[in-house]
């Protein structure tokens, strides 16, 4: 399809194959745009999710009290409907309704204009998702967690290292493959983010907030221009496999390196 | 660790509170009336706004009934799922026991192609989708539905079934075999049973995935196949927003997830464990 440019006047027709729709995309300023809020949004928003759901794991890893309600309340956000979510995170950062401005202003810090700058809407967004998708990192690290050999760490632990050296040099090293499938899977899924933002910000305030799913969904079926949305997609697939690829190919290394 | 670390119940509290937050607030926004949602912060039921039941009068009966897109729900998730599940604990099943090749493909690069669907934007092929189901007389139906979750869960249903599978010991299979059982007997009697917690772990992440997915939904489906996340979008209207339709929506579409993770959160731990080893 992104070859040819389909015209939705007279049902679906397909016309002469071109290379049209890559011409213009390459030179399309809001393509790239919308490239450059994905990946950083995805390199902020799984950094810190990894950290995070790591932490909390290590936190939940030992026999605790209440335990188990902790596990059920973390893992909740990421069963809701990314709709929901969307839904959800504006109500919270409605600035006069919402219950988060108005605390914020009752103890002196001001009110942050979330959706309403680009700057704080991008934020806005990565912590939205940083809230609906720790979970999943929290819930794999800590079932990693539990499968820990015994032995190594009791071993570590008679050699009087602290508990930072412990999670340094023992814990980490044995989670790196985990950890290597996991984010993967996360940032792969990040990519295509979709109904969270396009209920949230709408892609806005003007563009700040449209990743390139949103960008072809834009072109594509508001803009009736199915070819350069079709154009669109394929780009980001390349995108993505070409990062996707390389992110292994760097784990795979550097996983050698440790090991070695 | 036999030393006290209360101190842990301090990002614990303070993570729970941010996770409860939104939640809350959805909790009793889904009782609140335009009043006592547009003038300012109300935090407390009866202290600061009175509670009503209208919008769950108005879904659960009223003009804006959830019954319908409840049930293509149900039926769209639960079935598409129990394919998905059946073929691809089968199809892991074979990859994680026998050895495949393919011209120059082998197992893992078998395995590295089906998961590799999963780094494919959905909105890649929404288009052709669409254009397809429209040839084909399958837009907004169920069944058509039904296809497209099936396909795009069974990467992840194979991938984390192989994983659960490679790590039941073969012993025990290969001596179900000495005593004369097919090959299917030792599937479906010996191995299944025993990946019983990958098997649900796997359940609940497509059926999560099934039962909240948006972007299919809402370019496929218009009427007669519309799921719950669409029916939430939509009371976002002409007449303005719905907020508390949305909220008591959101609440029934997590009500059956949360209550499957809670029986089964042990099991989730211990299965989902699995899949992250691969």
């Amino acid at each position: 399809m992104s070859f040819s440019n389909v015209s939705t006047d007279n049902g679906l027709t397909f016309g002469a194959a071109t290379l049209d729709n890559w011409r213009t995309l390459l030179n399309d300023s809001s393509f790239w745009d919308s490239l450059k809020f994905t990946i950083l949004f995805v390199i902020i928003a799984v950094t810190l999710e990894y950290f995070i759901g790591f932490g909390l794991a290590l936190l939940l890893w030992r026999p605790i009290r209440f335990g188990g309600f902790f596990r059920v309340l973390f893992s909740i956000p990421m069963m809701l409907a990314p709709v929901a979510i969307g839904f959800m995170f504006r109500m919270i950062y409605d600035q006069s309704n919402g219950p988060v401005d108005g605390t914020l202003q009752r103890i002196g810090l001001g009110q942050p204009p979330w959706l309403a700058q680009p700057h704080w809407a991008v934020a806005s967004v990565i912590i939205m998702d940083i809230w609906e998708w720790t979970p999943l990192l929290f819930l794999l690290l800590l079932a990693g967690l539990q499968a820990l050999p015994e032995d190594a760490l009791e071993a570590a632990q008679l050699d009087g290292a602290s508990g930072f050296r412990v999670i340094t040099s023992i814990i980490f090293p044995i989670l790196a493959p985990i950890s290597v499938m996991v984010v993967f899977l996360r940032m792969v899924d990040a990519f295509t983010v979709f109904g969270q933002i396009f209920l949230l910000t709408g892609g806005g305030p003007g563009t700040a907030t449209t990743s390139t799913t949103l960008f072809a969904f834009f072109q594509g079926f508001q803009n009736f221009n199915v070819s350069y949305g079709a154009t669109i997609a394929l780009a980001l697939l390349v995108i993505v496999t070409a990062i996707a690829l390389a992110y292994l190919a760097t784990a795979r290394f550097l996983m050698r390196r440790i090991e070695a | 660790m036999n030393r006290t670390q209360n101190w842990r119940y301090i990002p614990l509290v303070a993570w729970s509170l941010l996770v409860a937050l939104p939640l809350y607030w959805v909790l009793i926004t889904a009782f609140k009336d335009t009043t006592s949602i547009y003038n300012g912060a109300r935090w407390l039921p009866w202290v600061d706004f009175h509670p009503t039941a209208s919008a769950w009068h108005d879904i659960l009966g009223g003009a804006n009934s959830v019954y319908g897109p409840l049930y293509h729900s149900l039926v769209i998730a639960t079935v598409s799922t129990l394919i998905a599940l059946v073929l691809g604990s089968m199809a892991g099943y074979g990859l994680a026991r026998y050895r495949l090749k393919a011209l120059w493909f082998k197992n893992n690069d078998i395995a590295f192609w089906i998961v590799s669907q999963r780094i494919m934007p959905p909105v890649v092929v929404v288009l052709a989708f669409f254009i397809l189901y429209k040839n084909l007389g399958l837009l907004d139906t169920i069944p058509g539905m039904i296809i497209v979750y099936t396909g795009f869960t069974l990467p992840l249903t194979t991938w984390f079934m192989e994983s659960y599978f490679k790590q039941v010991p073969i012993d025990l299979e290969e001596a179900a075999y000495i005593d004369g059982a097919s090959r299917m007997v030792v599937f479906l009697r010996v191995a299944l049973p025993l990946v019983t917690p990958g098997l649900i772990a796997t359940f609940l992440l497509a059926f999560s995935f099934a039962w909240n997915e948006f972007l299919f939904a809402v370019m496929l489906t218009s009427e007669n196949a519309t799921t719950l996340p669409i029916v939430i979008a939509v009371q976002q209207g002409q007449l303005g927003t719905s907020w508390w339709n949305i909220c008591a929506i959101s609440l029934i579409s997590i009500a059956p997830m949360t209550i499957v993770a809670i029986v089964l959160q042990k099991r989730l731990v211990t299965g989902l464990l699995g899949g992250a080893l691969k």
